[in-house]
């Protein structure tokens, strides 16, 4: 599922041999020029991303299909989540620490490799951010977590996606959010990158989702090709008394139409090709909002976290590609940037010993949040080095839903219950 | 026992085998269900799996796109697809990612491994797989060694592979399990770097006493599964996800209980009998509660249309090259692979080890819009002029009126019963240009709801 974009380098960060088969794109080209009605002049060059015609002006060619066009001047939230468990004590490290050297032995981070935040932390392998923390738009938020969390992965990831651990609740907390905004109305409220995650999982509707590449089928539809649109529109009519997964299609068929209406136009000519899998996802999000088009919150991944084995090697590399790729997107955005909050979210850290070449599930995650909004420096306690929990992990000291509670709430301007539904104390990170 | 009518029928084969063509549905119907499954799964009826040729004796013996190749192959040729239907059910179990094992033909030999145990006994299967290279690579389990162990294989043994997340076991019983898995090393050619097994090193192994679900020995692999199926849990919990991939509802716990009876006492293909035989997977929720994944639809298309790589003989594959994988003249065969990319569904790239993602996870905007368009790329390399059709595809060309290709097309992708408005649907994207499209009428029929849902 996380195939479906075209750029190179889609790998599991851990220095993977690149697997892409990228030799197919000028297949696409050469079956796309060979024969039957797939001649040139077809408008839409599958898969691909478009190439701009010169000149033109991006804002003025968005057209949104149905909803209205919000006034461009509201804050945006983008959410990245960071896929696997990142281990925050080899992150922001505790600096003149013998206890963390004690715990990390030879995984520990040496002195010499961070920058300094302050007196107390250096920050690992991020020196963008390390520079950006300086101007005081970062929040570092430490220990976040719930009592008896779960060390499974999905346990945990689906705990963040639903915002509460009432697993009742099929909704997530960008979906409530989003919902909160009117978004039942208008799907393109909320775009997802690659696949719709469960936290924009949304009350009776359905937020859309996009490529990386951003390609949608029915962009700059050609008059030759109305059967198949007539076809689609036809199949995307809702009918009363659907179950709901027949719903869903028809729904995701109509979002399509909206998407290649808004989005197709939404892209510059000339893309860099970014060097990461997340630089895509993000350099796709600041096009979109550069283009003007009315989406309030997206979502986009970073994978390979669950750094059990060989961490060593992979979790600079990680935390590289995230350093860069944020440092991208806010350029990326110009003068946009101010609309622009960016968060971070990890199902767990890991487990305070080092296993002999890596760490193991544990608790307590660290997130970072990012843009004008923000009230920079650490919030919440850092989990204590001494003290642990029953199974030898690190307590957490900040609730998850005053976390969320207090970005989505805060950059939104919605009662923090609506995203997280247990919230008792808020965060305050949000200006 | 269910009714073996058309519907019914072609019901199963979508479910169960990567659906029928017309004459195989025929074929099955008015006879009795127990021995259809009984049939489907008849092992002595498969063929062998094959492999591709290796070029060299080194690490990348074959390229990606030559393992996804074979796979592919194997699932759209065989005489016996319920066999590897469920063979892909089990890569989806065990779901281990080439990105990260790097060596195409450990890949190879896991799925070959997954095929022929996953038929059979539980025990036998999770020991398999316990012991299988590209897993131990995959999970980090070479990595584990007395006095640093790592948790990463022995929690997915529970969690994922057996039992359920914290379903009957805690997370003491990992740290043991853990240790009972340490010393288990990646059987290396030391020149070339070639993984050929699993090995275990006494001197890396954890020799003292473990205690797992209260009971304690000097456990290592063999033990440690003993344990594992000796619980309740596990057969239950296989018997769950079998009914959700291959019926998608919740499943009720009497048909989860006859489904977990079979398989303590027997092996997999006895719970499928059980599961594929019953009232419940024939009822209405069922049918209409489960969204085909791209694979399945790729394969079906590949048996129904019979795309070209059906007739691939593996020998051709020999044409592999390291970097670019086959060349440009084998893009009729490797153009599967290629829609499967574009779909989102990868053979052996799943997106992490809990597998493939399910049902309307698979019906957002994105994944719907890759179906749109992988469905236009595949009609219209069924209708390039440049290219001689099939037997089974040559309809697409000869038909001219709009409304007989629509009901050839949704017959030929092996529905009995389609709505009205599919076929308006249909019939509208082959007539609406003035000429008749077969292509579009194709890409139309494949994403209808009826083709969209297995």
């Amino acid at each position: 599922m996380n195939d479906t974009h075209m750029n190179d380098s889609h790998t599991t960060s851990t220095g993977a041999h690149d697997r892409h088969p990228r030799h197919m794109m000028d297949r696409r080209r050469f079956i796309g020029l060979s024969g039957g009605v797939a001649a040139a002049g077809l408008g839409y060059q599958f898969g691909m991303r478009r190439p701009a015609t010169a000149e033109v002006s991006l804002a003025s060619s968005v057209v949104p299909a149905r909803a209205q066009v919000a006034a461009v001047g509201e804050r945006i939230l983008v959410s990245v989540q960071l896929a696997g468990g990142l281990d925050f004590l080899n992150t922001a490290v505790p600096l003149g620490s013998g206890r963390y050297r004690d715990l990390r032995t030879d995984g520990a981070i040496s002195e010499s490799d961070v920058v300094a935040l302050d007196d107390s932390y250096g920050l690992y392998s991020m020196p963008n951010l390390a520079a950006r923390w300086q101007t005081g738009s970062v929040a570092l938020v430490h220990g976040v977590g719930w009592p008896n969390s779960t060390l499974s992965h999905f346990e945990a990831e689906h705990v963040w996606e639903r915002g509460t651990v009432d697993n009742a609740n099929r909704t997530g907390f960008l979906g409530r959010a989003l919902d909160e905004l009117g978004g039942s109305q208008d799907p393109m409220i909320g775009i997802s990158i690659d696949r719709l995650s469960p936290s924009m999982s949304a009350p009776g509707w359905w937020p859309a989702s996009l490529p990386a590449d951003g390609a949608m089928p029915w962009t700059n539809r050609e008059e030759w090709n109305r059967g198949l649109v007539e076809a689609a529109q036809m199949i995307s009519q809702p009918q009363r008394g659907e179950a709901e997964l027949l719903a869903k299609y028809r729904a995701s068929h109509q979002t399509v139409f909206d998407l290649s209406d808004t989005v197709g136009a939404a892209f510059g000519a000339e893309e860099e090709s970014e060097s990461s899998w997340l630089g895509s996802q993000l350099a796709t999000v600041a096009d979109l909002i550069t283009a003007g088009v009315a989406t309030r919150a997206f979502h986009v991944s970073q994978d390979g976290y669950d750094t059990h084995a060989d961490q060593t090697a992979s979790l600079p590399v990680l935390l590289t590609e995230l350093d860069d790729a944020i440092e991208m997107f806010f350029r990326r955005l110009g003068s946009d940037a101010s609309k622009v909050t960016l968060m971070t979210w990890t199902e767990f850290g890991r487990r305070p010993e080092w296993n002999g070449s890596g760490t193991d599930h544990g608790t307590a995650g660290l997130q970072f949040v990012i843009g004008d909004a923000v009230r920079g420096g650490h919030h919440g306690e850092p989990p204590s080095l001494t003290r642990f929990d029953r199974d030898d992990n690190f307590v957490p000291t900040t609730d998850f839903q005053g976390y969320l509670g207090g970005v989505v709430g805060g950059v939104f301007d919605i009662d923090p219950r609506i995203p997280a539904p247990g919230v008792r104390r808020t965060l305050e990170v949000i200006t | 026992m269910a009714e073996s009518n058309p519907a019914n029928v072609a019901h199963l084969l979508r479910r169960a085998a990567f659906g029928g063509r017309p004459e195989e549905i025929d074929a099955f119907v008015g006879r009795d269900l127990g021995e259809v499954v009984g049939e489907m799964f008849d092992h002595t009826a498969a063929p062998p799996a094959g492999e591709p040729p290796r070029r060299t004796t080194g690490y990348y013996a074959y390229s990606d796109e030559v393992l996804r190749t074979w796979w592919l192959h194997l699932a759209s040729s065989s005489p016996t697809p319920a066999i590897e239907r469920l063979a892909w059910f089990w890569h989806g179990h065990f779901a281990t990612s080439l990105d990260k094992v790097e060596q195409s033909s450990l890949i190879h030999r896991q799925l070959v491994t997954l095929r022929r145990l996953g038929l059979g006994r539980l025990d036998q299967l999770l020991l398999a797989m316990t012991l299988d290279p590209a897993m131990n690579r995959w999970l980090d389990l070479h990595l584990s060694e007395v006095g640093a162990p790592n948790e990463n294989y022995a929690r997915e043994l529970f969690e994922l592979f057996s039992m359920g997340v914290d379903n009957g076991y805690t997370q003491a019983d990992i740290v043991e399990a853990s240790r009972a898995l340490t010393g288990y090393s990646l059987d290396v050619v030391p020149q070339t770097e070639v993984v050929t097994g699993t090995l275990l090193l006494p001197e890396l192994h954890d020799h003292r006493t473990k205690t797992v679900f209260g009971s304690s020995g000097n456990w290592s692999a063999d033990d440690l599964v003993r344990l594992i199926v000796e619980r309740p849990e596990p057969a239950a919990f296989i018997s769950r996800r079998l009914w959700l991939r291959y019926a998608g509802t919740q499943g009720s716990q009497q048909i989860i209980d006859s489904m977990a009876d079979a398989l303590r006492s027997g092996t997999v293909v006895d719970a499928l009998r059980v599961m594929l035989t019953s009232d419940e997977f024939y009822s209405d929720e069922v049918k209409a509660g489960l969204v085909a994944q791209p694979i399945e639809l790729l394969v079906r298309v590949a048996r129904n249309f019979e795309l070209p790589i059906v007739s691939l003989d593996l020998a051709q594959l020999v044409a592999d090259d390291e970097d670019e994988g086959l060349p440009e003249e084998m893009w009729e065969y490797v153009a599967v692979n290629w829609w499967a990319f574009e779909m989102g569904q990868h053979v052996a790239a799943p997106p992490n080890v809990a597998g493939w993602p399910h049902n309307d996870a698979w019906l957002d905007a994105s994944h719907v819009a890759s179906r749109i368009q992988a469905g236009r790329d595949i009609g219209w390399f069924l209708t390039d002029d440049e290219r001689p059709p099939s037997a089974s595809s040559a309809f697409l060309r000869e038909i001219e009126d709009p409304s007989t290709l629509a009901t050839a097309i949704l017959r030929q992708f092996g529905l009995v019963e389609w709505s009205d408005a599919t076929h308006a649907a249909v019939t509208r994207a082959a007539a609406a240009d003035g000429w008749t499209a077969s292509d579009q009428a194709f890409a139309a029929a494949f994403f209808s709801p009826e083709v969209t849902f297995a």
